[in-house]
């Protein structure tokens, strides 16, 4: 009997750990372990603008909305169900949330650009990227012909930044999926932080036969930290290189960064946390780890969460953490923009 | 780990980004998928990279019945029986799909960023077709977008 007792106890004992947040985390842990509070799987986390679901729920939605669509109207041609299905999903609101979140972000990185001293970005330089940021055309259905050319993105969890190679047009097109589940405006930003930062990648200028200094030094912080994965036969902006998405992954870091900063006078510590875990929910790790994603051009979900995002100086800061480095990263330094002439900060000990 | 594996299979599955037929066999849309006592058994796979998601459809016919499946990194989106005579007209459009695919020229691109492989069995013969998705602008995706349809048509 004591036995059943005890098994019984340990049972539910277990039940609870894995069912509840690890609140009794000492706050200086959860800041070391930015990515395990972010990607704990059982709790969804509630910031004040909303929660972020996962991939595979949101096209598993949008599917089932497209079908009762079908069922409703079986005579309408393919033309007439995705204008419903824009109609559902792409409604005045949400494309009027997402249009106000991407002027948010581009102000944002152009904002960053401005304020960086002559030393890393020089004025033609700073126009270049700025001109850039502006040219790239946010596009959101209605009307569908939007997306004629690629009408399966309108079931898909994607946003995605495009350089169309005919016209040298850039733009930023969001999946209808993506859209129906983004409630947390930090989920949003980010996101469309990440994409907007593909048109001043260090690969995309580099098509462009644009040349920076400044993110020469980025690109090889990146190599010395470990945030690119060096791949047998990585080609630099080429096969197995994750530059474009590390750089994409660093800038969205800085511009959640400063959001959180923004609002960090109107939320509380707490608030400000699951902002910041929301803005990169949707990066984890899938819930049962069989999910199979790419990792020849982007970095594991423990790098793009813990050292890209999670380790920056300002919004560790902001979350209560020590400001100092985390003497347990396995990265020696934060990488920053950085001067010709600076010497290499301190390099952390271990 | 399964991840892990499939990965370090992608640079032979997908050895570079252009779009060349495997085989050098010619296939006629109509002819292929016809004979005089009916159908033959027939599939469509498409694996392909949207951002850093790895889908898959995959749709065929066996004995007079056809089903499709559409995953998500693995995991099962949508999947049921679908008209045969829809399915044909897909398998069509796939055959026109591999037809008009042009292969690249070696110079023009150094790498894809969301590439694709499609196979197509008719007639006992398989035609593997490595992609880029930017290659034709739409095409793939028009195939895609008909290849739900069919399953969503087919299960409402």
């Amino acid at each position: 009997m004591k036995k059943q007792v005890f098994f019984f106890t340990l049972l539910l004992m277990s039940v609870l750990f894995l069912t509840t947040e690890p609140r009794s985390l000492h706050h200086e842990e959860l800041c070391q372990r930015f990515y395990q509070s972010t990607c704990y799987k059982k709790v969804e986390i509630q910031d004040p603008t909303g929660t972020v679901r996962s991939d595979i729920e949101g096209e598993k939605a949008t599917l089932r909305i497209y079908q009762e669509i079908l069922e409703q109207h079986r005579n309408w041609s393919e033309q007439e169900i995705d204008e419903a299905f824009i109609h559902q999903i792409y409604t005045p609101e949400q494309n009027e949330r997402i249009r106000a979140a991407y002027s948010w972000v581009q102000n944002s990185i152009v904002h960053f650009i401005d304020q960086q001293p002559s030393s890393i970005f020089s004025k033609t330089e700073k126009t270049i990227l700025k001109t850039r940021l502006q040219k790239t055309k946010l596009q959101l259905p209605p009307p569908g012909s939007l997306y004629m050319d690629e009408p399966d993105l309108l079931t898909k969890n994607e946003a995605h930044y495009q350089r169309l190679s005919s016209s040298s047009e850039m733009r930023l097109r969001v999946g209808g999926a993506y859209v129906y589940i983004a409630k947390s405006w930090f989920n949003l930003v980010a996101t469309l932080a990440h994409e907007l930062s593909h048109s001043i990648d260090p690969c995309e200028l580099r098509i462009a036969n644009v040349w920076i200094p400044a993110y020469q030094r980025l690109t090889q912080c990146f190599l010395e930290n470990n945030l690119i994965a060096l791949h047998k036969n990585r080609f630099e902006c080429g096969s197995h290189d994750q530059l474009s998405e590390v750089f994409a992954d660093w800038m969205a870091a800085q511009i959640i960064t400063e959001t959180l900063a923004f609002y960090a006078t109107e939320f509380d510590r707490h608030q400000i946390l699951n902002a910041a875990r929301n803005s990169v929910r949707d990066l984890c790790d899938p819930e049962d780890d069989h999910l199979e994603f790419d990792l020849e051009f982007h970095p594991s979900p423990k790098i793009r969460i813990q050292n890209i995002v999670g380790e920056h100086p300002k919004l560790r800061t902001l979350l209560g953490c020590s400001a100092g480095p985390d003497p347990r990263s396995k990265t020696k330094r934060y990488c920053m923009l950085t001067p010709l002439d600076q010497p290499d900060l301190p390099v952390r000990t271990k | 780990m399964k991840a892990i594996f499939f990965y370090a299979l992608i640079p032979f599955l997908i050895p570079a980004c252009t779009t060349s037929p495997e085989k050098e066999n010619h296939l006629h849309p109509t002819a292929s998928v016809q004979t005089t006592s009916g159908t033959y058994d027939s599939s469509i796979e498409i694996e392909y990279n949207l951002g850093r998601d790895h889908y898959r459809y995959f749709a065929n016919q066996k004995d007079q019945l056809a089903s499709a499946q559409t995953l998500l990194g693995g995991k099962i989106l949508a999947q049921g029986t679908v008209d045969v005579f829809e399915y044909q007209r897909f398998l069509k459009n796939a055959v026109s799909f591999i037809q008009s695919s042009q292969p690249a020229q070696s110079s023009s691109k150094p790498f894809c960023r969301n590439a694709f492989k499609m196979v197509l069995n008719t007639q006992g013969q398989n035609y593997v077709l490595h992609g880029c998705r930017n290659s034709n602008p739409g095409a793939l995706s028009r195939l895609i977008k008909q290849g739900e349809f069919l399953l969503l048509y087919s299960k409402s």
